[in-house]
């Protein structure tokens, strides 16, 4: 290691740590139903670039013709790049993308945590579950 | 694709603590309870509460910075803005150590590996989820790269703690080198889209 070098950046990668990584400040299986999911088709009007959590905003057109923007959560924006997403690839160019999400056990119908995204370009990407939503 | 910190296929299965005693019953009342609420957990602290020494180490969906200065190695997280001071001027642990949640490290290198020895860490903090330590909590790590590449950091990390653990509990961390990126803040009072209920229930808004 060349210790003349003031500062090295490293990001975590995921290692054969035991137990669990610390809790995350939340627990998503208390927040979401993680049995269940729903699919929307909409156009990405917003996006949350922030920690702890990205968010997406959705607005997906309703039968009577009017707006319905849903709230979804996301993983932190250093998992986000890990997955080689951006905040533009997630805002995307307009087109409609296609997403699964668990819904909240709030009963708010539109909020949800992101599962499952289907970009314009055909590209899906799998959302694993947050560390914290397993059993112990 | 998204890695949720599982080892690589065929690797060994990560080592489970040894606890024992009130903390090895408490773990187990821990589980229960988690197990009987939809795996939602209960907990001492608030939401914001950082994890502090030994599991800020492995917070795996955020990076850490690492910064070498005379006398000094410091660790900045972007999980919750944590930072480690690790004195690696020759000086020992203090006589009148008041605990921290960071607890007090002091280093040494050992060609090129550093070897950091932590006592004092808050009882608060816990070794894994739902599982607390003592007072006599003592972390040594052994920070390297690995041998046959410079950009994957190891830190072998050892917990010895003779009220909780039977044995040494070891964990290993591996921390890949990113080097066109900057720490993003996280101020954990702002974004907080997860209120709590005056039932202790952690919401979602």
């Amino acid at each position: 290691m060349r210790r003349s070098q003031l500062a090295a950046r490293f990001v975590a990668m995921v290692a054969a740590t035991a137990a669990t990584i610390a809790t995350a400040h939340h627990s998503l299986s208390g927040q979401f139903d993680v049995s269940k999911s729903f699919e929307i088709t909409g156009v990405v009007s917003r996006v949350e670039w922030v920690n702890p959590h990205t968010q997406l905003f959705v607005d997906v057109k309703q039968p009577n013709g009017s707006m319905l923007t849903y709230k979804l959560e996301s993983l932190p924006v250093a998992m986000m790049r890990k997955a080689g997403l951006s905040k533009g690839e997630l805002i995307g160019d307009g087109r409609p993308v296609v997403i699964q999400a668990y819904p909240s056990r709030s009963g708010v119908p539109t909020l949800g945590y992101l599962l499952h995204l289907k970009l314009a370009d055909g590209r899906e990407i799998q959302f694993s579950r947050v560390p914290g939503a397993e059993q112990p | 694709m998204l890695n949720r910190g599982r080892p690589a296929p065929g690797a060994a299965a990560p080592e489970q603590p040894k606890l024992k005693g009130e903390y090895l019953t408490r773990y187990q009342a821990w589980q229960k309870e988690a197990r009987e609420n939809n795996g939602q957990a209960r907990k001492e602290v608030s939401n914001c509460m950082p994890p502090g020494m030994p599991n800020m180490m492995g917070t795996a969906q955020y990076p850490i910075e690492f910064l070498f200065t005379p006398g000094r190695v410091s660790t900045h997280h972007e999980a919750w803005m944590q930072s480690r001071a690790i004195f690696t001027d020759g000086r020992g642990h203090p006589d009148d150590l008041d605990p921290a949640v960071f607890g007090h490290s002091i280093g040494k290198w050992e060609g090129d590996t550093l070897v950091v020895d932590t006592i004092g860490i808050k009882t608060v903090t816990e070794l894994g989820a739902g599982i607390k330590h003592s007072d006599q909590l003592h972390v040594t790590e052994r920070i390297h790269l690995a041998k046959d590449d410079a950009n994957l950091l190891v830190d072998e990390m050892t917990l010895e703690d003779p009220l909780a653990l039977e044995v040494p509990y070891h964990r290993l961390f591996t921390f890949k080198r990113e080097r066109d990126e900057n720490l993003l803040e996280f101020v954990c009072a702002e974004n907080d889209r997860n209120p709590v209920g005056s039932d202790g229930i952690t919401k979602f808004k």
